[in-house]
């Protein structure tokens, strides 16, 4: 049984006479102990993809399964089971302290009964050192910075313990070192407690560090969907090189290069510091012969020659040029 | 119930904590005395003072409550913090409820001070036990409206007017400070089918608390208009709710 389960999920929003398709027929699955990457542009859909998912909104067609179950039939069992970090820094009550805020939410679950007093109070602790905030937590909200507020909304979402997490954007906004210290954090939760988490983000680096598992949707489809390893090597099976040069290559030479052995295309990209030339090899080839490629240009024309590392950013703009 | 108290501790905290409208909300009591020492002599010549009191004592505490309620989820949404409450596996009502409580003590509290501020200064002899039995029999009806106005009010940008237009159609339909009886035959009829006219009528003719109040024929209409009141709107909150989730706004 898969943590969670989307089978062919539509959602449209009506906007004045305006009908806007915003998911079509999403198929996704995520199994037990996933760090799974949500991936996308502005407007792609993940958030409300995230919103289905969580239960703020209704899909129009299609089917969601959590641990097996529905929304539908057992959605009290389904919210202890899922901790969900939405919103932003004014989704928390600023004239409360972050305790009182922790245990205004803890009230909503079946954690804040007599008898799990203590134990709410030790889960607190634990997430509130673990986040760094535990020094500040008798502090209104209203005097943190903004990485403190995002760092008490994920303690707020895992307060109850969740067996999943979904967090939309929890680094948007925030430093260096708080983003340093929600990735840790996330880390040692997935490594450790062994809790699912989902994951949407616009920081690429993020999603590369965090997560084994990505889907890509682009204007609401999903275009990619894998483990991170095997979507790399279905389109990157080839080697770049990129080759920077004070002069323009001309007609002639761009054809040689191009029937060199291995080389399936070549391509320019707009440098400010010269002429930039990328050389893609072909397919399941991953060497070329460089010594024969630079006899065909002047020595004294290359700037730099690097191997071009393949990275998330480079596979999204592929697809979405695909697109 | 610990829940309950947590509620009620997080309410009053966030009231307290915004000092102003906490000072002032504790002021409204003694804001309200104050036009009935001038006003009582000049509208109200022929009634007797207890008479005029025990409308403005009912109408203070639902007017508190109506106002506190009607607010809830407009405060939370633009604070930003309805989403999180749409997350968790409680229902929204059930917040709405807890949230209530606070408002309802408040209010409470204000209504208890204005009868013993009049006992002293007026001389009257209204019991707050028979003042409170009357609005428990009321509560269902007037509480369904408050929910109602909370859940209606969550798009409105500004709230007073919607508040102000609620609250003053209660007052002039409910004979809260005077005999309706003066309106044509027709309103009057109408008006009789107000559920609030019958609360004011029921603590008007009875001076002692007396459980018997409850079979009298205002009592039972009052209580049998509430309850079917309170699961309308039960019902329509979750309709509303789900045409949130369906639309991705309210």
């Amino acid at each position: 049984m898969n943590a969670i389960e989307a089978k062919n999920i539509n959602k449209t929003f009506k906007s004045g006479n305006k009908s806007i398709n915003v998911l079509k027929d999403i198929n996704l699955e995520v199994e037990h102990g996933d760090f799974f990457a949500l991936i996308g542009l502005n407007g792609a859909g993940k958030t409300t993809l995230i919103r289905i998912l969580s239960n703020i909104l209704l899909p129009d067609s299609g089917e969601l399964l959590i641990n097996g179950m529905t929304y539908s039939k057992n959605e009290r069992i389904i919210k202890n089971k899922i901790g969900v970090f939405i919103g932003s820094e004014h989704s928390l009550y600023g004239r409360l302290t972050a305790m009182e805020n922790l245990n205004f939410f803890a009230s909503f679950y079946n954690i804040s009964s007599k008898n799990n007093q203590k134990l709410l109070k030790e889960r607190m602790f634990y997430l509130l050192k673990l986040l760094n905030l535990f020094e500040r937590k008798d502090s209104l909200v209203e005097t943190y910075s903004k990485g403190m507020k995002q760092k008490l909304l994920i303690a707020k979402a895992l307060l109850h313990n969740p067996d999943i997490i979904i967090l939309d954007e929890p680094s948007n906004g925030v430093d260096v070192v708080s983003n340093l210290e929600i990735k840790k954090f996330l880390i040692k939760v997935n490594a450790e407690e062994n809790k699912t988490i989902i994951l949407t983000t616009h920081n690429l680096t993020d999603a590369e560090d965090l997560c084994n598992k990505l889907c890509i949707l682009q204007e609401g489809r999903v275009v990619e969907n894998g483990i991170f390893k095997d979507v790399y090597k279905k389109y990157f099976n080839d080697t770049v090189i990129s080759i920077l040069l004070k002069n323009s290559i001309s007609e002639n030479k761009y054809k040689e290069i191009i029937n060199l052995k291995n080389v399936d295309r070549v391509q320019y990209v707009k440098n400010n510091n010269g002429y930039l030339y990328e050389i893609v090899t072909k397919k399941d080839s991953s060497t070329i012969n460089i010594g024969e490629f630079i006899n065909m240009i002047n020595m004294d024309d290359i700037i730099s020659i690097s191997e071009k590392k393949i990275t998330l950013e480079y596979v999204i703009s592929h697809l979405i040029e695909k697109v | 119930m610990i829940e309950m108290f947590q509620n009620l501790k997080i309410s009053f905290l966030q009231d307290y904590r915004y000092r102003s409208n906490f000072i002032f909300g504790m002021l409204t009591p003694i804001f309200t005395i104050i036009p009935i020492f001038f006003t009582v002599r000049l509208f109200n010549l022929q009634r007797e003072i207890e008479w005029y009191l025990k409308g403005i004592v009912i109408w203070f505490f639902i007017s508190q409550i109506i106002w506190g309620n009607g607010v809830i989820l407009k405060r939370e949404k633009d604070r930003g913090t309805l989403e999180q409450l749409l997350l968790v596996p409680k229902n929204i009502i059930y917040f709405v409820i807890n949230s209530s409580i606070y408002f309802i003590l408040k209010a409470y509290v204000s209504m208890v001070f204005i009868i013993f501020i009049s006992n002293i200064t007026f001389g009257t002899q209204l019991s707050v036990l028979m003042i409170t039995y009357i609005l428990l029999l009321g509560f269902p009806f007037y509480y369904s409206l408050s929910m109602l106005v909370s859940f209606l009010c969550i798009n409105v940008h500004n709230l007073f007017p919607i508040l102000q237009v609620i609250l003053a159609s209660l007052m002039i339909f409910s004979g809260l400070t005077y005999d309706i009886s003066f309106f044509s035959q027709f309103i009057y009829s109408v008006n009789r089918l107000n559920s609030l006219y019958h609360m004011i009528s029921l603590a008007r003719i009875s001076n002692q608390i007396n459980v018997a109040i409850i079979l009298t024929y205002e009592a039972l209409y009052l209580l049998i208009t509430g309850v079917i009141s309170l699961i309308l709107v039960i019902l329509l909150t979750n309709r509303y709710i789900r045409k949130f989730k369906i639309n991705g706004r309210f």
